[in-house]
């Protein structure tokens, strides 16, 4: 592990101002300190890691940056040395050189290649004439230059997502450049200053004017490979790389730590809105990251501190075998009969899918569910199919894909239920009564059955789907992320009457991120890498931080 | 809810849900002191209510397919085809009435179903698939009429729709109100209008929920359909005749209707007893202009004029939600 004084050491080797850096920035949200006074020095020409868990104020910070949020009072950053006054509004990091790829990478795929590459330039420049042979001509350099083999005319839709990543990155870059060009002109007289002091003690003895140019650019990279193969996650290493030795920085985001171990120079760990410390990649190891990232060390027996839970004896009740979509892979597994079972695994390994596949809201490519003695073939189940078979889905959109907000409580509920209000009319007097018992309940709150759903907060609109879809006794509850958006007191409410449904004999699978709610829910926890189940947690095994620890492992 | 339902929140609620029958009192009320013993007089008033039903009829099949959150710009194109349709066949080809009108039904079937072939199927915007269905239809009435007025049409249509009369309004009229009595009570006392409403909101939440989706939007395009070619049977009846050109206007005032119903009522939804009452609060204002001896563009002018004030109220009444 590094020291902080070494840290110190490595920076000071190099004798030029960090690209970045952040002094004392503190961001709250209400009542909640989502940073508190953190520091983070990205050096020129360094590609330099940020690692934490979901949560720990990584996402707040790369917003910060890009202008989305505004920073508490006292915050500090610097640029290439020179102070940046805060807040900037988003745009502003553009002219300083810092370009942005998030993980959806913000293409549009009805749109050319070239478009995409062009399109701020293209729709923001006052020019009266556009010269497409010109545009395609500058396309193609860049394209070349980067060993990117793309038609510039194709379509984005037409492009595999490994290369999507490159252009988005290449984008990015280019638009660092574009500002560089921008950027001598405004802060000019400082650079000139600056420069010449460096110029003397720069190692390798280049030109201020090189020196300069040597500095510019900052590219953020955020999560940008949990959805790539292994080869496209080595070409955009690769891509990464030139940039670095082209003299710009990378500030590289990601939650796969051999990924984040291969490519960075440094990497700091930031936990619960802290810094823990900044690392030398080389000499650091994944179990000492690991280690960092959720607060204390880890022995592969830890303890479970609610003492070891008893699994149901039952015999499997559904079964799953070689289930296949977009993200996951021939996986198998089994619920018994009133169990709770729980997965999850780092963004992009595939158990969100799950929920979705099973409940025939996407379309499996492969796979058998059995109920019982029944089978049936995934790729042919829909949702009205999977309701017929006693399934209900939670889905983690939940406005817009759970309920209508602009319609009333009693409407949303009673929805899979009316034909219990039949036969010949809808009796709005009953269908309104039996929303009132069922809202309170559930403790819906406030518990008028008239209410517009979006009126309510988040837990209480989840309240409302589990009201739902429990009144139809269903045999299987998938929940996707189902605490996302909810308030503590609501969440505990939300595990109370999942256990009780549980209790009474119905199976229960629960996607989730949230790795305290699977240690406090589940009897067992499937973890997922790269589209697979790769470990089983039940019993003792079934902690917090085991599972944290076993996401990361991959 | 209970802490802010003030009494001047449910003050609101109420004027909301009520104001356009007020207005509508209010307007009875200012063009009867402008033209006293002319305006509110039975046979001026019977006459508006009878000559509406068209109207009323269209509106409704509009309400449906807007409640479901499609576009059925072929609704009046229907209605004229199946107007000259039943002329051509009751007139120039000697075919007995009853099977002249069944056909026209079966149009507005086809026309349904072909509606909902390209928008749900192949996934096309319904915008232009009723669009180009009703261009088509229109040239097809063009065609199958030489582009001429055709007249004549049994006698029986003319005295079942606009002669025989009830309380001195004509029979028309009662077909406009039984259909909306219908379509209220399918809207708001079956599971099958629930589901209209959701798909219309939300097809993801509705088709998450088991309802099949796109087996709701084909029905509601269905019924759309017979309803513009009962729209066209009750227009047969009314003019004993048949145009290839002037039942086509119907398409704007029946969705500055349905637009305007949708603020009133039930706001913020596309509800049949809103819509009728917006037909013939838009049909008594253009009466009593007329017979201030206003010239007839005034027509345009009010239907514009309503469609896009309507559609206005009805996103501020959705923003205030």
């Amino acid at each position: 592990m590094i020291s902080e004084d070494e840290r110190r050491e490595v920076a000071s080797v190099n004798q030029i101002p960090a690209r970045l850096s952040f002094t004392a920035l503190s961001k709250t949200f209400g009542a909640t300190r989502a940073l508190n006074k953190v520091s983070l020095e990205v050096l020129a020409g360094e590609i330099h890691g940020l690692v934490g868990e979901n949560g720990s104020g990584k996402s707040t910070l790369i917003k910060v940056l890009a202008g989305f949020y505004e920073p508490d009072a006292g915050s500090k950053l610097s640029i290439d040395g020179a102070p940046v006054r805060l807040p900037w509004r988003p745009g502003d990091s553009s002219r300083y050189g810092i370009s942005f790829v998030h993980q959806d990478l913000a293409l549009i795929p009805s749109l050319t290649v070239l478009e995409n590459l062009r399109v701020s330039d293209l729709c923001l420049s006052p020019r009266w004439f556009i010269s497409w042979k010109a545009e395609i001509r500058a396309a193609k350099e860049l394209l070349e230059e980067f060993d990117l083999d793309l038609d510039p005319l194709m379509k984005i839709e037409a492009v595999d997502i490994g290369s999507r990543a490159l252009l988005a990155i290449l984008r990015a870059m280019d638009g660092m450049r574009k500002s560089q060009a921008g950027l001598r002109a405004i802060p000019a007289a400082f650079n000139a200053a600056n420069a010449s002091d460096f110029a003397g003690s720069y190692p390798k003895n280049l030109g201020a004017a090189e020196a300069v140019e040597q500095r510019r650019g900052l590219l953020v990279l955020d999560e940008p490979t949990p959805f790539l193969a292994r080869t496209d996650v080595e070409r955009l290493f690769t891509l990464a790389r030139r940039i670095k030795a082209q003299g710009s920085s990378v500030l590289f985001v990601s939650h796969d730590l051999d990924e984040v171990l291969a490519l960075t120079d440094r990497v700091t760990v930031i936990r619960d809105g802290t810094v823990v410390g900044t690392f030398l990649s080389k000499e650091v190891s994944k179990a000492d990251l690991i280690e960092q990232i959720i607060g204390h060390p880890l022995s592969m027996e830890s303890g479970n501190a609610s003492g070891p839970r008893k699994l149901p004896n039952a015999a499997p009740a559904i079964a799953v075998t070689g289930l296949t979509g977009e993200y996951v892979h021939g996986i198998s597994f089994e619920i018994r009969e009133g169990e709770i079972v729980g997965m999850s695994g780092l963004l992009g390994s595939g158990f969100t899918e799950v929920p979705s596949l099973l409940f025939g809201a996407i379309q499996a490519a492969g796979g058998i569910l059995k109920i019982g003695k029944i089978s049936c073939s995934l790729t042919d189940l829909n949702p009205a199919g999977a309701v017929e078979k006693g399934i209900a889905l939670i889905p983690v959109d939940r406005r817009g894909e759970g309920v209508v907000e602009e319609l009333t409580i009693v409407e949303n509920i009673s929805l899979p239920v009316l034909k219990r209000f039949g036969p010949w009319r809808l009796q709005h007097a009953k269908l309104k009564r039996a929303t009132k018992d069922l809202v309170r309940d559930f403790d819906v709150r406030p518990a008028d059955p008239e209410n517009r759903v979006g009126n309510l907060s988040g837990g209480n609109q989840q309240k409302i789907l589990l009201a739902k879809w429990l009144q139809t006794n269903p045999r299987i509850i998938l929940l996707d992320e189902p605490t996302q958006g909810v308030d503590v007191g609501a969440r505990q409410q939300i595990y109370r009457i999942l256990k009780e449904q549980a209790a009474s004999g119905t199976m229960i699978l629960c996607a989730s991120s949230d790795y305290e709610e699977l240690a406090t829910l589940c009897s067992r926890v499937l973890i997922f890498s790269h589209g697979k189940i790769v470990e089983e947690l039940a019993g003792t095994q079934l902690t917090k931080d085991a599972i944290a620890q076993r996401c990361h492992v991959g | 809810m209970k802490q802010n339902t003030s009494s001047f929140g449910k003050l609101s609620v109420q004027v909301e849900r009520y104001g356009l029958i007020g207005a509508f009192i209010l307007l009875l009320l200012v063009f009867n002191a402008a033209a006293p013993g002319r305006f509110l007089t039975w046979s001026n008033v019977s006459a508006v209510l009878g000559s509406q039903a068209v109207l009323v009829v269209l509106t409704l099949s509009l309400v449906i397919t807007l409640a479901t959150d499609m576009y059925d710009l072929s609704a009046a194109s229907v209605l004229v085809f199946c107007n000259m349709l039943i002329a051509v066949l009751n007139v120039n080809l000697g075919v007995p009435i009853g099977w002249a009108l069944l056909a026209a039904l079966g149009v507005g079937f086809t026309v349904g179903w072909v509606n909902s072939f390209f928008i749900i199927k192949v996934g096309l915007n319904s915008l232009i698939v009723t669009l180009g269905v009703g261009t088509i239809l229109n040239g097809l009435t063009l065609w199958i009429s030489d582009s001429q007025t055709i007249s004549g049409v049994s006698d029986l249509l003319v005295h079942l729709v606009a002669v025989y009369r009830l309380f001195g309004i004509p029979f028309e009229f009662y077909y406009g109100l039984i259909t909306c009595i219908v379509l209220w009570y399918v809207m708001d006392f079956t599971a099958i209008g629930r589901q209209l409403l959701f798909v219309g909101r939300s097809p993801q939440v509705a088709r998450l929920t088991g309802i099949k989706v796109e087996r709701v939007q084909r029905t509601a395009l269905i019924w759309a359909g017979v309803l513009n070619a009962f729209a066209g049977i009750l227009y047969s009846g009314t003019t004993g005749a048949a145009d290839p050109g002037s039942g086509l206007t119907y398409l704007l005032p029946g969705m500055a209707a349905a637009f305007f119903g949708s603020t009133s009522i039930a706001p913020g939804r596309f509800n049949p007893w809103g819509s009728v009452i917006a037909v013939y609060f838009l049909a008594f204002g253009i009466s009593g202009v007329t017979i201030q001896g206003v010239q007839t563009f005034v027509q345009n002018l009010f239907y514009g004029g309503a469609l896009v004030i309507a559609v206005t109220l009805s996103q501020l009444v959705k923003r205030t939600r």
